[in-house]
């Protein structure tokens, strides 16, 4: 019997890095991206949180997101808008995680 | 069918009889447009934004603003003074934004999306007017006392003077070409240098100086209502205010666009060099916007400032959104101010959290015709069943 690799695959959450340093695990209990970096205290500035003003533009430095609708702000190709979008794969952000919970890799550490 | 020549614009007809490909035509100075058709476009975006601003739709009469007069009242002096300026301040550039998108940008723009964003957003911006008409009637006996000083105070005019100037060049500049051709013309004593080239800087510099108004000048106000809301006074002004900053955040959305299309080149070639030539001036016209609204911030403090907000964090807000401001369009930050000092702002300006219809919550002062009923328990105190 075959099976689909997709099955197969754990359906793992994505990780949010800001500049490479793990932060959150992205869950369907948050509304967007923002809300979730904004319950770590991420600073971040937002205004309309809806998608048209660009206040919250970031740069995506790697991974995919998608959006829940299409934004109005304009977007450079590696740019999100966290506001209406969430992870689909593991992302690194481009934005400080200075003063921010983070789990550190005590192996490493 | 070939896009019109860049380097001659027919004078404006308001239905330009030659069949052109709209889709192909630039942003500006392209052919006029003739057919208001939507079915085909050259940049959705704008189509977007009408759509978007179409659904904020909104009119002042709808918010109950009555209990402001009795908030206003009992504001101490400088407080009064504080509220009163700002909003003497905010009529003075929606009367300007009300009219001069459709006077100066009509004329050159040469596609019906665009042209029909601009229209549609300075309509909104009329109703913003009319809203501080229903405010200033409310929480004064004579409205003329406040009205009549908008021409006259000098604090005012120094703002006024540095907003309309932009417009009113490009409008000369837009007009003796229509009439007189490329050349250098004197009209009224004053001589013209005028060439498409000329008059494509004066509208890349009048777009700059028309985000750096929506972007940052509106936002000083904006943090001064939201800081009285804060504390529960003048709450019908703060609702009105904030449908005020959800429109003004897509205007400032539409400018962007407007900017970075002008900036990337593939729309007018020439206008992207003109982008590049224009750089430092348009740096210095951001800057010199928030200095002068850092300066205004002085001058609403002089009396006193009021709690949760001073003109230190005024102008270090003004500091911090200049930065974000000048970032999105593409510009050096000037400031050293990294952190937002006023973090509940973003409460105010969360667009879903603007009622949309009023049968939808129970928000007070959103009843339309209604009388706004305060129960309070105690009311209840000598209920017998």
């Amino acid at each position: 019997m075959q099976v689909s690799l997709l099955i197969l695959t754990f359906n793992k959450p994505p990780i949010v890095s800001l500049q490479g340093q793990p932060v959150l695990l992205y869950t369907q209990q948050h509304n967007s991206l923002l809300a979730a970096l904004e319950f770590k205290r991420v600073r971040i500035f937002s205004e309309c949180r809806n998608g048209f003003c660009g206040a919250c533009k970031t740069k995506l430095i790697s991974g995919q997101v998608k959006y829940k609708f299409e934004p109005i702000a304009t977007l450079a190709a590696d740019e999100c808008l966290p506001c209406c979008c969430q992870p689909v794969t593991d992302i690194n952000l481009d934005l400080s995680a200075d003063g921010v919970d983070v789990v550190t890799n005590k192996q490493t550490a | 069918m070939a896009p019109a020549a860049m380097d001659t614009i027919m004078a404006y007809s308001t239905f330009c009889q030659t069949p052109n490909d709209a889709t192909k035509e630039p942003m500006f100075f392209g052919q006029s447009v003739n057919v208001a058709r939507y079915d085909q476009q050259r940049y959705q975006v704008f189509e977007k934004l009408i759509e978007k601003q179409l659904s904020f739709f909104w009119r002042p009469e709808e918010v109950d603003v009555s209990r402001d007069k009795i908030d206003y009242a009992m504001l101490p002096d400088h407080e009064q003074h504080i509220f009163i300026s700002n909003l003497k301040y905010q009529t003075l550039l929606d009367s300007i934004q009300g009219r001069s998108p459709n006077v100066a940008f009509l004329p050159l723009v040469s596609i019906p999306e665009l042209e029909t964003w601009i229209e549609t957003w300075s309509f909104s911006e009329t109703i913003h007017s009319r809203s501080y008409t229903h405010i200033i009637r409310n929480i004064v006996n004579d409205p003329s006392i406040i009205f009549d000083d908008i021409v006259t105070n000098e604090e005012i005019l120094k703002r006024a003077g540095d907003i309309s100037c932009y417009y009113d060049d490009l409008i000369e500049l837009t007009n003796a070409y229509n009439l007189l051709g490329e050349g250098t013309h004197t009209v009224h004593g004053k001589t013209l240098e005028v060439n498409l080239r000329a008059i494509k800087k004066s509208l890349y510099l009048c777009m700059m100086s028309v985000n750096a108004l929506e972007a940052i000048r509106f936002y000083v106000s904006f943090a001064c209502s939201f800081a009285f809301a804060e504390r529960k006074l003048m709450e019908g002004n703060a609702k009105i205010i904030r449908l005020i900053a959800r429109d003004e955040a897509l205007h400032l959305n539409g400018t962007q666009h407007i900017i970075t299309l002008m900036q990337g080149g593939k729309d007018d070639p020439e206008m992207a060099e003109i982008a590049a030539e224009c750089e430092q001036q348009a740096y210095d016209l951001f800057l010199k916007a928030a200095e002068q609204e850092k300066e205004w911030a002085k001058y609403l403090f002089k009396d006193g400032s009021m709690i949760g907000m001073n003109e230190n964090i005024l102008c270090q807000y003004v500091e911090y959104i200049t930065n974000q401001r000048m970032k999105s369009v593409n510009l050096a930050e000037p400031y050293t101010q990294t952190s937002n000092p006023l973090p509940w702002m973003k409460n105010w300006l969360e667009s879903d959290a603007v009622q949309v219809a009023p049968q939808e919550v129970e928000v007070s002062s959103y009843l339309v015709g209604q009388i706004d009923a305060k129960v309070d328990a105690s009311e209840f105190a000598d209920f017998d069943l």
